[in-house]
């Protein structure tokens, strides 16, 4: 790889790559794989899939990379493409996550941990040491509506600001705070208020 | 007057993305709101409890993933469709399109004599109906309306018409 282009930054190359740059597409994957994966992965929870979602999200890059005008940052928009392919993937597959449900199969998606946990009034942080906690969060935020899940893995886990999370979800930042004010409200009753 | 909680400007507020005097305007109503001054300090719970604890996926083989990044791509250049779309091989095509041709053949033969037959009962009936009104009888039907005539059918005489 010629250690010149490896300097470029990532709007420079998805430019040489709209004209077939092999090079420069290689750069971008190396720089990026990690990142689509494990945000594949935030969002289905399966590794296979998140691995063959990534690079189906490098394969829409090599060959949109023309469209990408420059208006956004290139993580925003490649990042847009990730989220979109995950929420198709998941849109998908709602059927089937519907008929696990049915068989009682998907009921509690929290699994053991909390099967004999009473009900979150009774404030479920007096019984689960922190660690715990910060699972049972983790494991609530698959519970959130996509759009809500989306904004909140955006923001705690890649560290986009409100501006890029909506140009990624293609809505308001308006719209992106309520996503988030929703997400929190929602995962507040497994924290202590202190 | 019941206040209104904040919503959406706690987020903004949290990420520090309020204009100064928008920023002031809410610290002013969390002073005077406990149920927001609650919300918000669950709020960063929330967020700073997330942060800390985020999960790893499973490790990604990174010469596995390239190998197979490359032969999708190779495959997507080669004009490489979904299944669904794939070019159906020769043989295969070869033969459907010839069960193609014998249906529509046999499927026009049947059509063909169809119409034979539709053609040869029309003319059947055509005759058949000239028969009937040549027949004195169908000059007669009117008396049919008669049950007295009907009852005694077998011993109505002929007429000179007839």
């Amino acid at each position: 790889m010629d250690d010149a282009i490896a300097e470029w930054n990532d709007e420079a190359l998805c430019e040489r790559v709209a004209r077939k740059d092999e090079a420069a597409f290689d750069v971008l994957v190396e720089r990026y794989r990690q990142r689509a994966y494990r945000l594949a992965w935030s969002f289905l929870r399966n590794a296979d899939d998140a691995r063959d979602l990534s690079q189906e999200a490098f394969l829409r890059l090599y060959q949109t990379a023309g469209s990408f005008r420059g208006r956004a940052r290139f993580s925003t928009w490649f990042y847009r493409i990730v989220v979109n392919l995950c929420l198709d993937h998941r849109r998908k597959h709602r059927w089937w996550r519907t008929m696990l449900m049915w068989s009682g199969e998907g009921n509690d998606p929290r699994g053991a941990l909390l099967e004999r946990q009473p009900a979150p009034r009774v404030d479920p942080v007096d019984r689960l040491g922190r660690e715990q906690i910060m699972t049972v969060l983790w494991k609530a935020v698959e519970d959130l509506s996509p759009q809500q899940r989306a904004a909140l893995v955006l923001q705690v886990q890649e560290e986009l600001s409100t501006s890029e999370i909506a140009a990624v979800l293609g809505c308001s930042e308006a719209t992106v705070r309520v996503h988030l004010h929703r997400a929190l409200a929602s995962l507040r009753k497994w924290v202590r208020d202190d | 007057m019941v206040q209104r909680h904040l919503a959406g400007e706690l987020v903004a507020y949290l990420r520090d993305e309020l204009s100064a005097e928008a920023r002031l305007d809410i610290h002013r109503h969390l002073e005077g709101c406990p149920e927001c001054t609650a919300t918000l300090a669950a709020y960063r719970n929330v967020l700073d409890g997330l942060a800390a604890s985020i999960p790893e996926p499973p490790a990604l083989h990174p010469g596995a993933y390239w190998a197979e990044l490359r032969e999708k791509l190779e495959a997507r250049r080669r004009g490489g469709r979904a299944w669904w779309a794939a070019p159906v091989p020769l043989s295969l095509s070869a033969g459907l399109a010839a069960v193609l041709v014998l249906v529509t053949l046999y499927g026009t033969h049947q059509i063909r004599e169809h119409r034979d037959l539709a053609a040869l009962e029309e003319t059947v009936m055509g005759v058949r109906l000239e028969m009937i009104k040549e027949a004195p009888v169908m000059e007669h039907l009117d008396l049919l309306e008669d049950l007295e005539i009907i009852r005694q059918l077998d011993r109505v005489a002929p007429t000179a018409e007839s």
